[in-house]
């Protein structure tokens, strides 16, 4: 039930807008509409991250940290992971990498995936302005048709103190998708 | 002395002349025109305003006079009575005039049949009008869906996080208190026993979230035309979380455009917060096994598509249905026809968009069109018989005394 405790229309000067105040009291029954997860993945984030509007390449999209001056995204691309990884680094000027057993392992939705760490100015890209002192922490998941990739970026110390949190939500995330009437598509590509 | 009778009682005149002119046909022409010219103002400027803008400005209960215009603005014709208040005063003209002031006798029953069949007509209208909800419920295949969209309405929902990670129940403030604030001013929601306050500032009927480093967390919104396509209309606001004294803990940025909740936390607790268009549970889910359909030659309009799905119900109850073109499926007052097909994406599968209609008069207007044709076909037969029997009568007078023919 919708209690309209106080509707005044309060008149500003000649713009006529209007200040008026609603309590909703009732709960809509949850459907499948709430099960909806970006990416069919299930996160728990921690409770000092917050989530910000997204968009196809930042399927979840936080700002995290002190000041809230860490992001940390989400998304699915098409590519390897190493042309990937070696994507990020020539993104803080490092040099490329060739081969995999460079980085770091973590297991991500059940399957082996790699670290990729850089520190050094950002040189900008993906929507970013070139910054300098920056940092990376990022994992990089292959899959059937591409990569599931999870990047934190900010200043150095900003994400140096938010680099375990990262880690253990990236560790944290599952499958979930309801909605498949079958076996669903991220659990095949586990099983390859 | 009938005369006298009216000289010495002047109310009941004056009540006969109002039932007269109220029951007369002059009031019925008049409706008739009016309609004729609020339907052909109404399609003229459906080409610049659209359909749903159309229906809104001519055919609501909330449009009591209309000004037909161009697209640019210029007035084309004279100021009009919305056109569901001229179906009204018409229902009343027929009501009076066609069944309290006609003839009544099994001759006229007939007509007195097809006059209470438009009655009943218009009478669907007012309730579909009024009562009718529709929605889209878009499923991929191998997918299920218990819920439908709104193609318009957009809605805030506020939710609480369970420890799962899972939403919660969310609370839900009405695109009707939201789409008031499109010409300025903010809306105070206080949501359940939630510890904040939200304060809905700028809202956008129209708008579209771009990227902006003075925005609100790296956004901002940009009001945009309405389109004539409702539907593609994104909704976009910001919103204000107030502590109980009034204190502003966080700014958000919302949009129909991102479809996933933005996020605060409030004394320890994770809450979401998001802009979208009204969500509709179902009484149960379809699930869908094969969507296919084909495309006219050299365009991208389906010419023919099918569902192959099952009703689920809540206590477990399944149904299998095929749901094609023209033929919905129709079950616990709700009509599913199928409006959209997607063929696959590349590594997707085909999605089904099917049209949810409920309508407590959804059945009516063919239940009054059966009983006009019944009316009229009865009127029709008993005009023959008489036609015939007068024309015997004629002949069997003519050969009995030829000298009157």
């Amino acid at each position: 039930m919708r209690l309209r405790l106080f509707l005044l229309p309060l008149f500003l000067g000649s713009c006529g807008e209007k200040d008026a105040s609603v309590t909703v009291e009732e709960q809509r029954p949850r459907t499948l509409f709430d099960e909806r997860s970006a990416g069919n993945i299930l996160d728990q984030p921690p409770l000092s991250w917050r989530a910000i509007p997204g968009d196809q390449f930042r399927l979840k999209n936080y700002v995290a940290g002190p000041e809230e001056q860490v992001q940390v995204f989400l998304g699915q691309t098409q590519g390897k992971v190493l042309e990937n990884a070696n994507r990020w680094l020539g993104q803080f000027g490092q040099k490329p990498e060739t081969s995999l057993e460079f980085f770091g392992r973590l297991k991500v939705l059940g399957v082996q995936s790699y670290l990729v760490e850089a520190e050094g100015d950002f040189g900008g890209g993906m929507g970013g302005d070139a910054q300098k002192d920056q940092a990376l922490v990022g994992v990089i998941r292959p899959q059937k048709d591409g990569i599931i990739s999870i990047k934190m970026t900010g200043p150095v110390d900003a994400v140096a103190q938010v680099r375990d949190e990262f880690l253990a939500y990236c560790r944290s995330l599952e499958v979930y998708a309801p909605q498949y009437l079958e076996k669903r598509p991220a659990e095949e590509n586990e099983s390859k | 002395m009938m005369g006298m009778t009216e000289k010495s009682d002047p109310p009941k005149k004056t009540g006969q002349i109002i039932f007269r002119i109220l029951s007369g046909y002059e009031i019925a022409v008049a409706c008739l025109v009016l309609l004729f010219l609020l339907t052909f103002f109404g399609t003229i400027e459906q080409k610049w305003i659209g359909l749903y803008q159309a229906i809104e400005r001519y055919f609501d209960i909330g449009s009591f006079f209309v000004v037909p215009q161009r697209g640019d603005g210029k007035v084309i014709f004279l100021p009009l009575p919305g056109a569901y208040w001229v179906m009204v005063v018409l229902f009343v003209n027929m009501t009076l005039g066609g069944l309290i002031r006609a003839k009544k006798g099994i001759k006229k029953l007939g007509v007195l049949i097809s006059h209470f069949s438009i009655l009943f007509m218009l009478a669907a209208g007012a309730v579909s009008s009024v009562a009718k909800e529709e929605g889209l419920m878009f499923v991929f295949e191998g997918q299920k869906a218990d819920f439908a969209q709104s193609y318009h309405e957009p809605t805030l929902e506020i939710f609480e996080y369970r420890e799962d990670g899972k939403r919660g129940r969310p609370y839900v403030v009405d695109s009707e208190d939201l789409l008031s604030l499109d010409q300025g001013g903010s809306l105070t929601v206080q949501a359940g026993e939630f510890p904040f306050k939200a304060r809905v500032e700028n809202f956008m009927r129209s708008s579209r979230l771009t990227k902006s480093a003075e925005g609100i967390d790296g956004y901002q919104l940009l009001r945009q035309e309405r389109n004539v396509e409702e539907e593609l209309n994104m909704a976009g606001a910001h919103l204000i979380l107030l502590t109980e004294g009034g204190q502003e803990l966080q700014k958000l940025i919302l949009s129909v455009e991102s479809p996933f909740p933005v996020s605060a936390t409030v004394e320890g607790k994770r809450y979401g917060f998001l802009l979208t268009k009204k969500v509709w549970p179902m009484p149960y889910t379809v699930e869908l096994h094969r969507s296919i359909g084909e495309y006219y030659p050299g365009t991208q309009k389906p010419s023919w598509f099918q569902s192959d799905v099952t009703k689920v119900d809540n206590d477990g109850g399944r149904e299998s249905y095929e749901i094609v073109m023209n033929d919905p499926m129709r079950h616990g007052g709700y009509t599913l026809f199928q409006a959209r097909w997607n063929p696959p994406a590349p590594g997707q599968s085909p999605s089904s968009g099917f049209a949810i209609v409920k309508n407590p008069s959804d059945q009516w207007p063919k239940y009054a069109l059966v009983a006009s044709i019944l009316g009229l076909g009865f009127h029709f037969i008993l005009m023959l018989f008489r036609f015939g029997g007068r024309g015997l009568k004629t002949s069997k007078q003519t050969t009995e005394n030829p000298a009157t023919a």
